[in-house]
């Protein structure tokens, strides 16, 4: 605990700020639902968005402190996927209406943050050279890109196979009222979401042959990776070619989640998954 | 429109999920039977290729899809059907997920060991163990590029709204393509390069014996290289003791590049990086000092053209002071006060070059029964040995440095003290005759052969005489003798120089193109230690860290090289500082230069993530080491698919973004492809979940 407190007072003034924006957002929502103002959701809407440009200024700020993309540890790819959440969470919370995916953001920003305290880098990582290529800033942020999308997919899958109907406070200005099309903005996060996995897909088979001579190298977090592409490949043809909608489709979400928490983070814990190029 | 001729009537002709899962098991069975039975013969035999293993692939895919064919007839009508290329996904989803779940590619026992002999024969005969080499993967993954084809050429792809779905999937098609045209066609293989050499005959990497040699049309050679490195890095490391549990955690750091400060909150300390040394070295500085006893001093700094030597001199202290470059010495002597003249009288001081000297003679028998090498060893001037199994005793008579033969009288002299010539004067007697005067003659250090005794005198043995030089074989001796007024210089007894100054000034001169500069007088000094740094290079890295707690600041000096905890007030915790753990090579550079037939044609440069094109050869660097750097191992790659490939993923990205993105913008988003409705036709059963 006292390294906990420690790590805080050491993480730098953007950070703490952060820290408390996530904090102080995060209550905001939750007490949003039974103070039920519009002016309330819509301070909590400016946290959100403050905090995103905190996000981005810690990558910018932490980039040219270490002279290189801060993208490399865990802990750095979390703030990069980060900001991305608090974007998705910002563009769907603000002007689409459903404050649900603001509140999330802040939840996960929360999850980063306590991440950071508790097991905070102890010095900047360097990666061995294969690793430096000019291909890894594209390749990284397009991963990340498409991982924020699916998250935030999940998130309406989930709540389509919930599926809150009516007409409560909670629900008009948390999920969007009535006229939110969940399933139309579920579809819209799989598509960003899809093109920017392919488009990291590709860039990352490119860097491979570069720098190992081969577009693919059989290990685990590329073959996982592959899966997640291949699973929503389904999701879309199921979707637009055998018409599936709904909570058909909200669990082919789910279960691309699941690979992609199991590809971002799992592999490192298999029991026999050796040197991994990948792994953090 | 658009929509398909729809196939003739009849129950056979419907293909449910049901039907692609037994065909995909059908498919995986028959292929690792196969493999197993047949094709493994080849593999070890002697028609192991890539050649063979490929049309022995394509049997195998005819004869599948033939037995399919027979059972089920209308199986190639079906490869477009999306819920058989949806089951086909699944099987591949599964098996790269099998992958991962059986450990791969380890040696068999290893198999038996961790997964029970049961186990391991289904592991074995289904090729679990190396899911990605195997026979019915690659079979799944050609059904499902099949599958793509058929699709594209059934959906018509001229229709506008298509554009994005066709690219899509011809992106994919024409990826595969590439790698297949890669797989088949290419070649790797690889070349050792030195610096300046130029080859053109490549090694392959899996050739047979007959075939390991390749011959490139062009020959490549190494023009530079260069190795661009991080300097080693250093860091304080904050610890914490966790005796419950009985481990060390670190959890801070202070960089040393950062040359900031610290607030270490568990133990209330404040850590400052005061100075940081990457070439630490420890001196004594002196310094001023205003109470007694009085010591003066002056630092003297000797510069010859490739050295330099710092001294500090105590008045009244002389002191011999060794140049590096080992030929020169010097004795410096500072005094503060005036010498007087008989104290530069009793100075004398000769050459003591040759002291060291060792002389040898090295006996040559001419009958050779002893082949052993004999020596007499330590010959002193004056001294009489006998020469080892002969009657003979020889007399080291005088031993010339210099060698002069005066050819009127004949006698011989040291030219000078130098040893240009050394040589020996020796008396060969017989001990049967001892007051014979025996044989004397001048043995040559430098010109073994000139005295030859065995053909000269018909002696039974040969005398070689080595002299074995010393280390310090040539010694100046300069003296100084300082005053407040006046610094002499004395060499060999003579005064050379004598330089006035003033006190507190600093002066300089110049003997035999040795400087001499006094550099820093005290008139009181006092020791004080302190670190520096001789370079920049982190070789020996010394910091200097102040912690502060409770108001009072302590000074700490901790070294990487020997790290040593340093105690912080809180029980537990402590810092050490130390390398940190970051790989050392940035990047690594080839020049590599391109020849046909002696002329250039192409120049490009290498580096680990950016290997070199020339048509359709890559280069790559395979090795190099840091220590030879001048060495490498390139890997050259020749495959044409290469653009193939990348073209492919540019048409699939295009076209995901025009099927997603684009096409939805002129409001067809739900005007579906004709498949929905194809397989709303045919499955009368409704669509089935796939999952």
């Amino acid at each position: 605990m006292i390294n906990i407190v420690g790590n805080y007072f050491r993480s730098g003034a953007v950070i703490q700020v952060s820290f408390w924006l996530t904090v102080c957002g995060l209550i905001g929502y939750l007490a949003g639902i039974f103070v039920r103002r519009k002016w309330w959701i819509r301070i909590c809407s400016h946290f959100l968005a403050l905090n995103m440009v905190l996000f981005l200024a810690h990558i910018i700020i932490s980039w040219s402190e270490l002279g290189r993309p801060p993208f490399q540890s865990l802990l750095e790819s979390l703030y990069l996927l980060g900001f991305f959440l608090l974007f998705y969470g910002s563009w769907t919370g603000h002007f689409r209406g459903a404050h649900i995916s603001g509140m999330t953001a802040q939840a996960l920003a929360l999850f980063i943050h306590i991440y950071r305290f508790v097991k905070p880098d102890l010095e900047p990582v360097f990666s061995p050279p294969a690793l430096t290529s000019y291909w890894f800033i594209p390749h990284v942020i397009s991963y990340f890109l498409a991982y924020g999308a699916f998250i935030f997919s999940a998130l309406g899958a989930v709540i389509i196979i919930l599926n809150p109907r009516g007409q409560s406070w909670f629900r008009m200005s948390y999920l969007g009222g009535p006229e939110f099309d969940w399933d139309h903005h579920v579809n819209r996060m799989v598509s960003v979401g899809f093109t920017a996995l392919t488009i990291g897909l590709a860039m990352g088979s490119i860097w491979s042959k570069n720098a190992w001579f081969s577009y693919w190298i059989w290990d685990y977090k590329q073959v996982w990776a592959v899966m997640t592409w291949l699973i929503f490949a389904v999701y879309l043809h199921s979707r637009y070619i055998h018409d599936w909608s709904g909570r058909r489709s909200a669990w082919l979400i789910l279960l691309g989640l699941a690979v992609i928490i199991f590809t971002y983070l799992g592999l490192n814990f298999l029991p026999f998954s050796d040197f991994n190029r990948h792994s953090f | 429109m658009h929509r398909h001729q729809p196939p003739s009537t009849g129950e056979s002709r419907n293909i449910h999920s049901g039907h692609a899962v037994i065909f995909c098991i059908v498919l995986i069975l028959v292929c690792s039977l196969f493999q197993s039975l047949i094709l493994s013969q080849f593999i070890e035999g002697p028609f192991a290729g890539t050649v063979y293993q490929s049309i022995f692939l394509v049997i195998v895919l005819v004869g599948t899809l033939g037995s399919a064919y027979w059972y089920r007839r209308d199986i190639f009508f079906r490869l477009n059907s999306l819920k058989f290329a949806m089951v086909l996904i699944e099987f591949i989803c599964l098996s790269l997920l099998l992958s991962t779940i059986v450990a791969q590619r380890l040696p068999s026992e290893a198999y038996i060991q961790r997964y029970g002999i049961f186990l391991n024969t289904i592991i074995r005969s289904l090729h679990l163990n190396d899911i990605y080499s195997s026979i019915w993967f690659l079979a799944l993954q050609l059904f499902l590029a099949a599958s793509l084809v058929v699709c594209i050429i059934r959906e018509k792809p001229w229709h506008t709204r298509l554009i994005g779905f066709a690219m899509c999937h011809a992106g994919i098609v024409i990826l595969l393509t590439g790698i297949t045209v890669g797989k088949f066609t290419t070649f790797k293989g690889n070349i050792e390069l030195r610096r300046g050499e130029a080859k053109r005959t490549l090694t392959l990497a899996n050739g047979s014996n007959e075939n390991r040699f390749i011959t490139l049309p062009f020959s490549i050679q190494l023009e530079k290289t260069e190795l661009d490195t991080n300097p080693q890095r250093f860091s304080v490391y904050l610890i914490y003791a966790d005796r419950e549990k009985n481990r060390l955690k670190t959890f801070a750091s202070l960089p040393v590049e950062s040359n900031g400060s610290l607030d270490v909150y568990e133990t209330g300390d404040s850590l400052k990086i005061l100075d940081y040394y990457p070439d630490g070295g420890k001196k004594t500085l002196y310094v001023e000092h205003s109470e007694e006893p009085r010591i003066s001093m002056a630092e003297v700094r000797v510069e010859t053209e490739n050295t330099r030597l710092e001294q500090r001199f105590i008045s009244g202290h002389p002191q011999k002071s060794n140049m590096p470059d080992t030929t020169k010495s010097y004795q410096i002597r500072y005094s503060w006060e005036p010498p007087g003249d008989d104290e530069i009288k009793a100075l004398e001081y000769k050459p003591n070059s040759y002291d060291t000297d060792e002389h040898w003679f090295e006996v040559r028998y001419i009958k050779g029964e002893n082949k052993e090498e004999v020596y007499i060893k330590d010959v002193k001037p004056g001294g009489t040995y006998r020469v080892p199994g002969t009657n003979y005793t020889v007399t080291a008579q005088k031993y010339f440095r210099h060698f002069n033969l005066d050819l009127n009288s004949g006698s011989a002299s040291d030219a000078s003290g130098d040893p240009v010539n050394p040589t020996m004067e020796i008396t060969l007697r017989n001990i049967e005759n001892p007051d014979e005067s025996g044989i004397t003659d001048w043995l040559f250090d430098k010109n073994p052969g000139f005295t030859n005794l065995s053909s000269d005198y018909k002696l039974p043995f040969n005398l070689i005489y080595h002299r074995l030089r010393g280390r310090n074989t040539y010694r100046r001796h300069y003296l100084i003798i300082g005053s407040l007024q006046e610094i002499w210089l004395v060499s060999e007894g003579e005064i050379k120089s004598r330089k006035k100054f003033e006190l507190n000034e600093k002066t300089e001169f110049e003997e035999e193109g040795t400087v001499f500069i006094v550099s820093e007088l005290y008139e009181n000094a006092r020791e004080q230690e302190v670190y520096f740094s001789k370079s920049d290079q982190p070789r020996n890295p010394f910091l200097r860290l102040g912690i502060e707690s409770g108001g009072t600041t302590r000074t700490v000096v901790m070294s990487a090289l020997d790290p040593e905890p340093v105690l912080l007030s809180k029980n537990g915790y402590f810092a050490v500082f130390q390398p940190r753990n970051e790989p050392q090579i940035r990047d690594f550079f080839c020049d590599i230069l391109l020849k046909f037939e002696g002329e250039e044609i192409y120049k490009g440069k290498i580096s680990i993530n950016d290997p070199f094109k020339f048509g359709s050869y890559y280069f790559y660097h395979h090795d190099f080491t840091k220590d030879d750097i001048e060495f490498v191992n390139l890997t050259v790659v020749y495959d044409p698919g290469y653009k193939l490939v990348l073209s492919g993923f540019f048409l699939l990205i295009l076209g995901v973004i025009h099927a997603l993105f684009i096409k939805p913008l002129f409001g067809e988003e739900d005007d579906l492809p004709s498949e929905s409705v194809i397989e709303a036709e045919i499955d009368e059963n409704g669509p089935k979940v796939l999952l």
